[in-house]
């Protein structure tokens, strides 16, 4: 019995050793100054996947003796966990934010300043992202946060559907979309062209930039451009004449009119290419992904999610080199094999374009753009996806729908 | 008594309180940062209309919703009640359960039931010939769902109170009756109905409060939609206080709310105490 405890006592001091000198020698690679990194870290990673944070922080544990703590925080639970660890200074030391939330954690003080820590970092350097992630890392002139998962909109479409009706192309621009919508909704009964939904935000959005237009102009907001009626009229177009189903369609629904053909084009992101495979593995081979047909150009949704370090962070150190490991080449290929997340790092999301399906992903986001980094998006996109459930389904006119959405902008 | 008021009183003052100043996010980590406005939100909400839609919605869910969860937990109550067989048992048992299913699960699995494409309940009437019903993504049939759902909720619990309530009716009411000749619907008119008048408003006021704040249903149902719809009072004040950090505006609306549920319960014990005087 006295034996057993001094091999575990002796392993464990081995272990300690064995780890303590993994950390010396590795933390001098990942923080420039050499000092030693502290931990352990706590990180907040959105949705489902903590397993896989698991896996990837066990490396960084193993190269540095750091370890971290991995807390999945369900999305719809996002604003309140974040709003609490905020109030009441508690909280992770790094945290996933989504680019459309990136604004309201730094007014709200949540996020520390990196302006002067990413210096230090090659891997959080801005020319390694794409243009449009790159653009969200600052916030009120200061860096706050760093990419690291990149996301985008495309068109999905059933080949074999849009063959059928005589189509060997997808629609490259805004003409043929309602051609091929409008002879797809001809075969029949309970037959649409398109999955539009009567109060999405980021549709607006996508047709505005596809018309040469923006909701953003020298930091204002505004919805009076000729663009933006366009983006709405052509959405309501599809509505008006029956080319899409008058709902709030789920991924669940737009999976399930892709598989019975009754929906055979909406546009989604590369999340739905992992979902299409898991739930509609037989129709593999009959749908592929387009970039957004062109009004004036093809300019998509730039989306995904950024990394920032928690203004009360104990462990900026350990924090930063745990950011930097995350964006390194092959750990953002080890996360999008086993998530199927598209690496924000623009070297990385290049080694994986053999795919034809990434290939489109990357071609859009090279001219893709964010939503406006401003403290407030989360209540404009509500006035947006208001504004556009009026039109498509509340039956108002588009002028009243453009201008109740104005007023009520201003006075956020 | 601190019990009381740490847990219940506090909360109250400090809505109050924060009711009267432009409180958000960043005033809540800094609060040199909160201005009192005095009675701008109370004023800003009277003139909202999405929050006079929404108080119309609570008055529409209150007025449905509370009459049928009485008809309804009362009929569920006299059928499971009319005998105690093992079957009986399972009825009870089976009316109840909702009550007692997490109401998360619950609007998850109604959603799907309710798919207008997919679901169940399109299904089965596709088969006597009924076209597609759009249960949730048209605003007037939204509604009705939503109260299909929390009457189908709220009848289990209910029902227990009328069961133990129709058990202490003494039976020598019935068997006097019905010497006398009365006939079934006679003896429930003249017999249950007056011995059941206490947890009949017993159900009415528990059920008012809890419709008048109407929230988890609409909002893992529809989120308030579509067209704010189904948008409640309470699903209002979330939306303000906790999806766009307004926490001044929500804190208003919801003292507004808690006037309205006093008030509401004030007049109903007025009536019954009214009504047991004469």
């Amino acid at each position: 019995m006295k034996r057993r405890t001094a091999v575990v006592v002796a392993l464990g001091a081995a272990l300690a050793l064995a780890v303590s000198g993994c950390a010396d020698g590795a933390s001098g690679d990942s923080t420039p100054s050499g000092t030693s990194l502290t931990g352990p870290i706590e990180v907040w990673v959105m949705g489902n996947k903590g397993p896989a944070m698991e896996a990837v922080a066990a490396g960084f544990s193993a190269e540095t003796g750091v370890t971290v703590l991995v807390q999945a925080i369900p999305w719809g639970d996002v604003r309140t966990k974040m709003s609490t660890a905020i109030v009441s200074g508690q909280g992770p030391d790094v945290l996933q934010v989504g680019l459309d939330r990136v604004a309201e954690w730094a007014d709200a003080g949540g996020l520390l300043d990196l302006t002067d820590r990413v210096a230090d970092y090659p891997e959080l350097q801005a020319d390694n992202f794409f243009p449009a992630s790159a653009s969200t890392m600052s916030y009120d002139g200061r860096t706050m946060t760093v990419p690291w998962i990149a996301d985008t909109r495309v068109l999905f479409y059933r080949s074999d559907l849009l063959e059928e009706v005589g189509l060997s192309q997808p629609p490259a621009d805004w003409t043929q979309w309602q051609a091929a919508a409008l002879a797809l909704s001809q075969r029949g009964e309970g037959k649409y062209g398109m999955g539009f939904n009567v109060n999405d935000v980021n549709t607006p959005l996508i047709l505005t930039w596809s018309a040469g237009g923006d909701i953003e102009a020298d930091g204002e907001l505004s919805f009076t451009s000729q663009q933006y009626r366009q983006a709405v009229e052509f959405e309501h177009s599809f509505f008006a004449d029956g080319l899409t189903p008058a709902r709030a369609l789920a991924d669940a629904d737009l999976i399930a009119g892709f598989k019975d053909g009754s929906i055979p084009m909406f546009i989604s992101g590369p999340y739905m290419t992992r979902s299409l495979a898991d739930q509609a593995p037989e129709l593999k081979g009959q749908w592929s992904v387009a970039p957004i047909p062109a009004q004036q150009s093809s300019t998509s949704l730039m989306a995904g999610s950024n990394l920032g370090v928690f203004a009360f962070s104990d462990h900026v150190d350990a924090a930063l080199a745990f950011i930097a490991y995350l964006d390194r080449r092959d750990v953002q290929l080890a996360w999008n094999s086993t998530t199927f997340d598209l690496p924000a790092a623009q070297g990385a999301l290049e080694l994986l374009i053999g795919d034809a399906n990434v290939a489109v992903y990357h071609q859009q986001m090279n001219s893709a753009k964010p939503v406006p980094i401003t403290a407030d998006w989360g209540a404009v996109a509500q006035e947006i996806t208001r504004a556009s459930e009026q039109i498509n389904l509340g039956g108002m006119t588009v002028d009243q729908a453009l201008a109740e959405l104005t007023a009520q902008v201003a006075a956020i | 008594m601190v019990i009381l008021v740490v847990f219940s009183v506090l909360p109250i003052v400090v809505a109050l309180v924060a009711s009267f100043t432009d409180l958000d996010l960043r005033g809540l980590r800094d609060w040199s940062l909160i201005e009192f406005i005095g009675l701008d939100n109370y004023d800003r909400l009277l003139g909202d209309p999405r929050f006079r839609a929404a108080a119309g919605n609570t008055v529409i869910f209150v007025l449905d919703g509370v009459p049928l969860i009485v008809v309804c937990s009362l009929a569920a109550a006299l059928m499971v009640n009319y005998g105690s067989s093992r079957l009986f048992r399972v009825y009870r048992a089976f009316f109840f359960l909702p009550a007692i299913t997490n109401i998360v699960a619950v609007a998850f699995i109604w959603g799907f039931l309710y798919n207008t494409d997919s679901g169940l309940i399109n299904l089965i009437l596709s088969w006597g010939g009924v076209a597609p019903v759009p249960w949730l993504d048209q605003p007037v049939m939204a509604k009705v769902s939503v109260i299909i759902v929390a009457v189908w909720q709220g009848c289990g619990y209910n029902m227990l109170i009328f069961v133990a309530a129709l058990q202490g009716i003494p039976r020598e009411f019935y068997e006097a009756a019905q010497v006398d000749g009365a006939n079934a619907w006679r003896r429930f008119f003249s017999i249950t109905l007056p011995q059941l008048r206490f947890a009949t408003f017993f159900v009415a006021v528990t059920t008012s409060i809890s419709w008048i704040q109407l929230f988890e249903t609409p909002l893992v149902l529809t989120h308030g939609g579509p067209l704010d719809s189904t948008m409640s009072m309470a699903l209002f004040i979330y939306r303000n206080g906790f999806e766009r950090n307004r926490f001044g505006y929500g804190s208003a609306a919801s003292f507004l709310l808690f006037l309205v549920v006093v008030t509401v319960t004030a007049i109903q014990f007025k009536l019954r105490r009214q009504d047991s005087n004469v």
